[in-house]
């Protein structure tokens, strides 16, 4: 194929290349849009050329590259010496129909001109309308990638509310299962701590209970301020919050924020504790608050079902101080009483020692009803006496002592021991039917080489002979005093040799819950007969501690326990001689 | 303390309209014998005249529970009534020997027994209420029901 050239010199000139170059490439089947792309490309490069002043040519010619068929165009300058340069410009298109560059010959005639310059036109309109085609499809591309995008979006944005729901409501059964496991715990709590609580009569031990029972759930840290034991601590200061809660009898919560807790006022934080949240709970009581219970706040704050909770608690801990402070008070002056009755032993005679032990229980109800006493008749008899009053307490010392003087009345005229308990229990039948008591009564007279006892309801006298020989006097007993029954008791009488220990004691010393009052019997009696006879003689009241050490050894001490030694020394024939004092003692 | 340590389990039933059975377990002590007082106080506002205490399950009792049965045996021996034991524990029945409770209130060795004590004493004219000793100075003996003996 030969190149086809054209000399551009002037306007005219590049038209009709430019005329040229687009009727060949629609001969050689380009498509508008390429041949389009082409001539214009063509007319840019000829513009330059022709602003620029110089002459150029532009050749076309289809040939092969890579062995396809392509319309290759060039402009280059014309060079006056005819000499062909290297072209400046060159492109090709493809070419899927080549044809002889005569297709590309523009004939001079204008009316050729202008149907090519319509042509192209056409071609540049075919352009446009694939450039429409173009963006409208685009534009339908772009919608369509902006609805999805608007899907993926509003898909993003369910997925996230979804999630959200999701975990609102896990975080709500959640809450609600926490808050009913709280609400269980704190019934449980407030069922085992009142339990805890009441089950008590001893005071300390219940303020001990408290930061026991509250820490760490329900508080970091507990303070109980009880009025009536502000001398004994000194003068500690108390938050402002508290002194409130005590003046008001209201509970109080001090902190830098409200505490929204039902029932419990508001108070600016503590001087003493800025930092630190308060709850002041009063300790009510009918008449006026014992105390103050102070919680430090524990990890979790409180809530208000926790506020309520506590409150209650603070009234259960009060009921209970409360019970053990009129427990205590009822015991001192049941114990006070009865160690007034018991102290004084008469000043025995020579020959004669008496040593007696009186234990009042350590805990329990039980306070109150054992005496012991020994005193001179007129004849000079010395009477031994120990008993004990049924039911407990104040009411129970205080007939413990009628008891007492009764008895001690009756033994006035000489009368044996079972004459004495004889008209005891005719006393008490009559005049108090619902107060019953045992006794024992043992009688020592100056001179006589025997002695008489006699007991109602009472566990039997133990006695040590001289020789260390110890025997259990369980002779026929009387019934308890006071019981409905008509009885005379009888009176028993045993030879007194020297050295002889009688040992007069209730029932608290030898009756044990798990074995029973005969054990202890035993017991007391083996205990007895391992003294040797000088110690009894030197030292009554050490022996008396000798033998409440084991036998009181297992003892709960939930009762009275009493003990009187009655002692004839070695060398005496019997009591009546000389004067010797002896010593009661209260452990 | 005791009165945590030793709760008192006492259940009522009723052989007969007047006659309640009353079977105790625990101690009777100063801590519980007033929850028996309670049950044999409602037991007798419903009108039973005889009680029947089955102690076989009451391993210790002290004097409190003493003053229980003998304040019971107080208030029923004029309507007439009785009380009765049954089947004391070894400890136990030393006790009310001893005190010589045992003396005033019979003591039986089975519920039957028991109740063929009630009906003995019933039978002998019921009688515990119709003494007319006590305003006329006469002699005051025990109940019918118990051993007519005197001590000593």
């Amino acid at each position: 194929m030969t190149p086809h050239s054209l000399r551009i010199a002037t306007v005219t000139d590049a038209a009709r290349a430019r005329i040229a170059v687009a009727r060949l490439a629609a001969a050689c089947g380009v498509p508008a849009l390429e041949r389009t792309r082409l001539v214009t490309a063509l007319s840019t490069r000829l513009r330059e050329c022709l602003a620029g002043g110089g002459t150029c040519v532009v050749s076309c010619r289809v040939t092969t590259r890579d062995g396809e068929p392509v319309l290759r165009v060039a402009v280059a300058p014309a060079h006056e010496t005819g000499a062909a340069g290297e072209p400046a410009w060159q492109t090709e298109v493809a070419c899927p129909e080549p044809v002889g560059p005569e297709g590309g010959d523009v004939p001079a005639d204008a009316s050729l001109l202008a149907e090519a310059l319509l042509g192209a036109d056409e071609d540049t309109a075919s352009v446009l309308r694939e450039l429409a085609g173009h963006q409208e499809l685009v534009a339908v591309q772009r919608e369509r990638m902006h609805r999805s995008d608007q899907g993926v979006l509003s898909l993003q944005d369910e997925l996230d509310a979804a999630r959200r729901e999701l975990r609102e409501a896990s975080a709500a059964t959640r809450a609600a299962r926490t808050e009913a496991e709280n609400a269980r715990r704190r019934l449980t709590f407030v069922a085992d701590a009142s339990a805890v609580l009441t089950a008590s009569l001893d005071q300390d031990e219940i303020v001990r209970q408290l930061p026991e029972l509250l820490v760490p759930r329900y508080a970091s840290k507990v303070d109980v301020w009880l009025f009536d034991q502000d001398d004994r601590h000194g003068a500690a200061p108390h938050p402002a919050a508290a002194v409130v809660a005590a003046r008001t009898g209201r509970p109080q919560y001090a902190a830098d924020h409200p505490g929204n807790l039902p029932g419990v006022d508001d108070q600016p934080p503590s001087a003493l504790m800025p930092t630190s949240p308060l709850l002041c709970l009063p300790l009510p009581t009918r008449r006026a608050p014992l105390g103050v219970l102070t919680l430090y706040p524990p990890e979790q704050r409180w809530s208000p079902d926790d506020a309520v909770m506590l409150v209650e608690l603070a009234r259960w801990a009060s009921t209970a101080i409360d019970n053990a402070h009129r427990f205590e008070r009822n015991r001192d002056i049941a114990e006070t009483l009865q160690r007034a009755l018991l102290t004084d032993l008469p000043t025995t005679t020579a020959g004669m020692s008496l040593a007696a032990r009186y234990l009042p229980a350590t805990h329990g109800l039980n306070i109150g009803g054992d005496w012991y006493d020994a005193f001179r008749q007129p004849d000079g008899g010395l009477v031994a006496v120990v008993g004990d009053v049924t039911g407990h307490g104040l009411h129970a010392a205080v007939m413990m002592s009628q008891l007492r003087t009764a008895l001690r009345a009756y033994a006035v005229d000489g009368s044996s021991p079972g004459q004495v308990l004889t008209r005891l229990h005719l006393f008490l039948d009559d005049l108090q039917p619902d107060l019953y008591a045992t006794a024992v009564i043992a009688r020592f007279r100056p001179g006589d080489p025997t002695f008489t006892w006699a007991t109602a309801g009472h566990p039997p006298p133990v006695l040590r002979t001289g020789d260390g020989q110890v025997k259990v006097l369980d002779a026929e007993p009387g019934a308890m005093l006071g019981i409905p029954l008509e009885q005379e008791i009888g009176d028993h009488t045993l030879p007194l040799t020297g050295g002889s220990t009688l040992a007069l004691y209730t029932d608290g010393l030898v009756e044990r819950r798990a074995r029973g009052i005969d054990q202890g019997i035993e017991r007391l009696a083996v205990a007895l007969g391992t003294f040797r006879p000088a110690e009894l003689d030197a030292d009554l009241d050490g022996s008396a501690d000798r033998i409440l050490v084991p036998l009181l050894s297992d003892s709960e001490r939930d009762d009275d326990a009493c003990l009187l030694l009655c002692h004839l020394h070695g060398e005496g024939p019997g009591p009546g001689r000389g004067g010797r004092a002896v010593r009661a003692h209260m452990t | 303390m005791p009165l945590a340590r030793n709760p008192l389990s006492v259940e009522v039933t009723l052989p007969r309209d007047d006659v309640a059975l009353i079977t105790v377990g625990g101690c009777l002590d100063a801590g519980t014998a007033m929850e028996l007082q309670a049950h044999l106080a409602n037991q007798l506002h419903h009108g039973r005249r005889h009680f029947l205490l089955d102690l076989a399950g009451v391993p210790f009792m002290d004097s409190s529970g003493m003053n229980v049965v003998l304040r019971t045996y107080h208030e029923v021996r004029e309507l007439p009534g009785s009380v009765h034991i049954i089947a004391p524990a070894p400890a136990v029945r030393r006790i009310l020997d001893l005190t010589g409770v045992s003396i005033t209130v019979p003591v039986s060795g089975s519920v039957e027994a028991a109740l063929a004590s009630v009906d003995d004493a019933s039978a002998g004219g019921g009688t515990t209420g119709t003494r007319d000793g006590q305003d006329t100075g006469g002699p005051e003996g025990p109940a019918p029901q118990a051993p007519a003996r005197r001590w000593p």
